[in-house]
């Protein structure tokens, strides 16, 4: 069932068209990687879905009903998300931070993510990978439907990385969770997308299941094109 | 309005616009370089002026002495910067900007009290201009042809600094720096020689702009907070470190005032000024040819071990003897403890809210005036006075939290200026509310707390009560989202805390504390003028909680506590205790920059 929904999304700086009519649809339960190389406009997509960047067109419904508004109307219908640069509380411990996120509820997710054991250590003290740990647990923490995940595995170790990834896919199954993800690392986007879109220059060039990705002439031409060299 | 008052108005305009872009140029040239707000600014233009007045008798009433004494007032103020830069700023570069504005403030009182000694408290007038000391004729009124002049020379420094901009490398430099400070790190500029260099410039332009003002006002030394206040209103209305930006404002200003004056509202001119600003800032949060978001330092985290308990046995010792002691101490207890209040709303606002306001003192006046209007005007008992106080404040703060949470950073900080300028001029014009500039008296407190140490108890009592119930909301769920929200707003609004509600809440529950230290202000003095929120107010507020330290709640005490007994004890001893108290804020900025809460936790390991 299609949980997530964006429809033309279209967003220009200056002159440049950063993202250019892009549609997507993300279903409960299914993790969807969007892949591009850097500038191609992922994380502006992720703008204009969550709210912090202010569409020049198109439109994003969650569960069927227009989701618009402000980042915090967006967030409290449901939708979780990361930034590229992680985004945590500097000024409070691992724990303080999760509890300001979670609200009371009961979570255990620090111990999920790998954090238990730095639970009273100052967040600013933590390394970059676990930072983003720490902000992946907050985003959880609001138990949302439809995680949205800004490259989340900048930062780790490749045997870290599939671990964070595995834990994630478990989650949308269990939880019924749609995440959309964008990553670099394309051992972890093949190990772990159900579905993949690229994207080149505001464009949505390919979309479909790795196996069609991976075959997909116009997508190796783009990644060999820009000597991105890890696909 | 016939025309040939139009263009006497419009004339008058112009040349006040000179003179403020003078001023405003330099500010806005030292903060896009140095991301210093330099309270101090104002001080040099000050200096520039008395400077100007002493060398124009000394070189003699010919052309030559009056323009060599202006030339060489501005030189000797760029090199006065140059000293201030190489001593005091070059070690807090790093800092956080609110220790630096702390710094600069400290230069404002220490050349304030070097100008009373040197040329001491009289007003003191310049000379005319030699050979432009009479008007001319326009449209059948008369222009003073030294307005004419300064028309003519706001353009010029205006395009000899754009071509300084545009032409020259040290130009270049200054606009790599304004743009990113990071990338001309990282070019391996000399930062430091650039720093000065600017600094050297900005400071001479604002000597400059006061040696100018030779024949139209007398030097004197309330000159360096007046002329700061609408240079910060300049600057931030143009946008931060916009050159351009600065001129249009200036022009603004200038002709709003020019034309309120003319038509007979000068009443109204201070309040159609920030009125002006404040109407630019919900619209363009940036000014109005600014760029969007200055990169600002993260506010001091909380690091750090807790203060240890046995702290606050001495503590509640030295809160405690004046009750036993009486006399004296207990006059001196209940300001202290008043002004911890006020500053401990502003440490709320600033610390946790993350939210800087440079004109507190505009919750704490309204507190003031409420209890004031309401005991007096309406007769009320002092309990409902006291009453009143933190609730007209709160809503005063939350009339200001409409337009004002969507800023942040300096921004924010100059419209709570402008907002506390604007309650400032209301207290000064309502006479038949307020009693304008004579003020209200005979307010005094019920018999029962009528006796100075009893009423030093109910103040004291007052206190720990708000104290406690800070404290409890900074630690609760609410102080968190509140915390959450200065740390990260993306973050904060991603997980659906509503920022700018948040914001709001913060600023009523700092508003309504500070109103409460106004209302038991006003029963202590028993009566009330304007300057209960005037600017200097809302510095003092700033200089006691940064002196105190923003990490800890005891910090506001602290800073109070010092600030008071510094300048109570030095004003009675020292003629020029306010660079007494210069010095010592400088001491603790350069030494102990986490102040002195700061110096009584252990380091984290
Ligand atoms: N705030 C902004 N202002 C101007 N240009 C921007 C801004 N954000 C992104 N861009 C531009 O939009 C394009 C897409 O950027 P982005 O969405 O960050 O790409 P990606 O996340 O795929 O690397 C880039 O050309 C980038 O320079
Ligand atoms: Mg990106």
């Amino acid at each position: 069932m299609t949980l997530l929904a964006a429809s033309g999304l279209t967003k220009s700086y200056g002159g440049v068209r950063a993202v250019d009519g892009v549609d997507l649809e993300v279903a409960s339960g299914e993790m969807v990687a969007m892949i591009g190389p850097n500038g191609a406009g992922k994380s502006t997509c992720f703008g204009l879905i969550g709210g912090q960047v202010s569409a020049d067109a198109g439109k994003v419904r969650l569960d069927g009903a227009d989701l618009d508004g402000s980042p915090a109307r967006r967030a409290r219908r449901g939708l979780g998300r990361t930034f590229q640069v992680a985004q945590v509380f500097a000024s409070m411990s691992v724990s303080e931070n999760l509890a300001v996120a979670a609200r009371g509820r009961d979570t255990t997710l620090l111990e999920r993510v790998g954090l238990g054991a730095d639970a009273q250590r100052p967040a600013a003290d933590l390394a970059y990978g676990d930072i983003k740990r720490l902000e992946l647990a907050l985003a959880l923490a609001t138990e949302p439907r439809v995680l949205l995940m800004d490259e989340p595995t900048a930062g780790m170790a490749p045997a870290e990385r599939r671990q964070l990834m595995t834990l994630i896919a478990g989650l949308a199954r269990e939880t019924k969770l749609a995440v959309l993800f964008t990553e670099h690392d394309m051992d972890v986007v093949f190990g772990h997308a159900d579905r993949i879109l690229v994207l080149d220059r505001g464009k949505l060039i390919a979309s479909g299941d790795p196996s069609a990705i991976r075959a997909n002439a116009r997508v190796r031409e783009v990644y060999l094109g820009h000597g991105d060299g890890s696909c | 309005m016939t025309l040939a008052a139009f263009a006497s108005y419009m004339l008058t305009g112009l040349a006040g616009a000179s003179s403020l872009f003078l001023v405003a140029a330099g500010l806005s040239l030292i903060f896009g370089v140095t991301r210093v707000v330099n309270f101090a600014h104002g001080s040099f233009f000050m200096l520039g002026l008395y400077l100007a007045v002493t060398l124009a008798g000394v070189f003699g009433r010919t052309p030559l002495g009056f323009w060599g004494a202006v030339v060489c007032a501005s030189l000797a103020v760029g090199a006065i910067g140059v000293v201030v830069e190489r001593l005091i700023l070059r070690p807090l570069y790093a800092a956080p900007e609110l220790l630096q504005l702390l710094a600069t403030f400290a230069v404002v009182l220490i050349v304030k009290d070097a100008a009373l000694w040197i040329w001491g408290p009289e007003d003191l007038l310049g000379p005319r201009a030699p050979g432009l000391s009479s008007a001319v004729p326009v449209l059948g009124r008369s222009i003073p042809e030294y307005d004419l002049l300064l028309i003519a020379l706001g353009p010029l420094v205006m395009a000899g600094l754009w071509l300084l901009l545009t032409r020259t490398r040290f130009g270049r430099l200054i606009r790599a720096a304004t743009e990113d400070r990071e990338m001309t790190a990282a070019l391996g500029i000399d930062q430091a020689r650039l720093f000065t260099l600017v600094f050297a410039l900005g400071s001479a332009l604002a000597g400059l702009g006061g040696a100018l003002q030779l024949p139209r006002e007398p030097a004197n030394l309330s000159l360096d907070l007046s002329i700061v206040a609408d240079a910060f209103v300049v600057v931030v209305l143009g946008g931060l470190g916009s050159l351009p930006g600065a001129f249009l404002a200036s022009l603004l200003i200038a002709e709003l005032k020019a034309f309120c004056i003319g038509l007979g509202f000068s009443k109204a001119t201070l309040v159609i000024e920030f009125l002006v600003m404040a109407v630019v800032l919900v619209f363009r949060p940036h000014g109005l040819l600014g760029r969007p978001d200055p990169p600002a330092r993260a506010t001091e985290a909380e690091a750090g071990e807790p203060i240890p308990p046995l702290v606050w046995i001495p503590v509640a010792l030295a809160l405690a003897f004046p009750l036993l002691a009486g006399g004296y101490a207990v006059i001196l207890a209940i300001d202290i403890v008043i002004l911890a209040l006020f500053a401990a709303s502003l440490r709320w606002l600033i610390g946790p809210a993350g939210l800087v306001s440079f004109g507190h003192a505009a919750f704490f006046g309204l507190g003031a005036y409420a209890a004031a209007i309401a005991a007096l005007k309406l007769g009320w008992p002092m309990a409902a006075a006291l009453a009143a106080a933190p609730l007209v404040a709160a809503f005063g703060a939350f009339a200001f939290g409409l337009v004002a949470v969507r800023l942040s950073g300096v921004y924010l900080a100059m419209l709570s200026l402008a907002f506390a300028q604007i309650v400032w001029s209301l207290a000064f014009q309502w006479d038949a509310l307020t009693g304008g500039s004579n003020g209200l008296v005979g307010i005094w407190p019920a018999a029962a707390v009528a006796d100075k140490t009893r009423y030093y108890a109910l103040v004291l009592g007052l206190a720990i009560a708000a104290w406690l119930l800070l404290g409890r909301i900074e630690r609760g769920r609410l102080g968190y989202a509140i915390r959450a929200a200065r740390d990260s707003q993306l973050r904060a609004e991603a997980l659906g805390f509503d920022v700018p509600a948040l914001r709001r809440i913060a600023l009523v529950i700092s508003g309504a504390v500070a109103g409460l230290a106004g209302g038991l202000f006003v029963y202590s003095k028993g009566s009330l003028s304007p300057e209960t929120l005037a600017i200097p107010r809302s510095v003092d507020g700033l200089v006691m909680v940064l002196l105190g330290g923003l990490a800890s709640p005891l910090g506001p005490l602290l800073g109070a506590g010092l600030f008071t007994w510094l300048q109570d004890e030095a004003a009675r001893r020292i003629e020029f205790w306010r660079a007494l108290v210069g010095f010592v804020i400088l001491a603790l900025v350069l030494f102990a920059p986490r102040g002195l809460a700061g110096l009584l936790r252990r380091p984290r390991a």
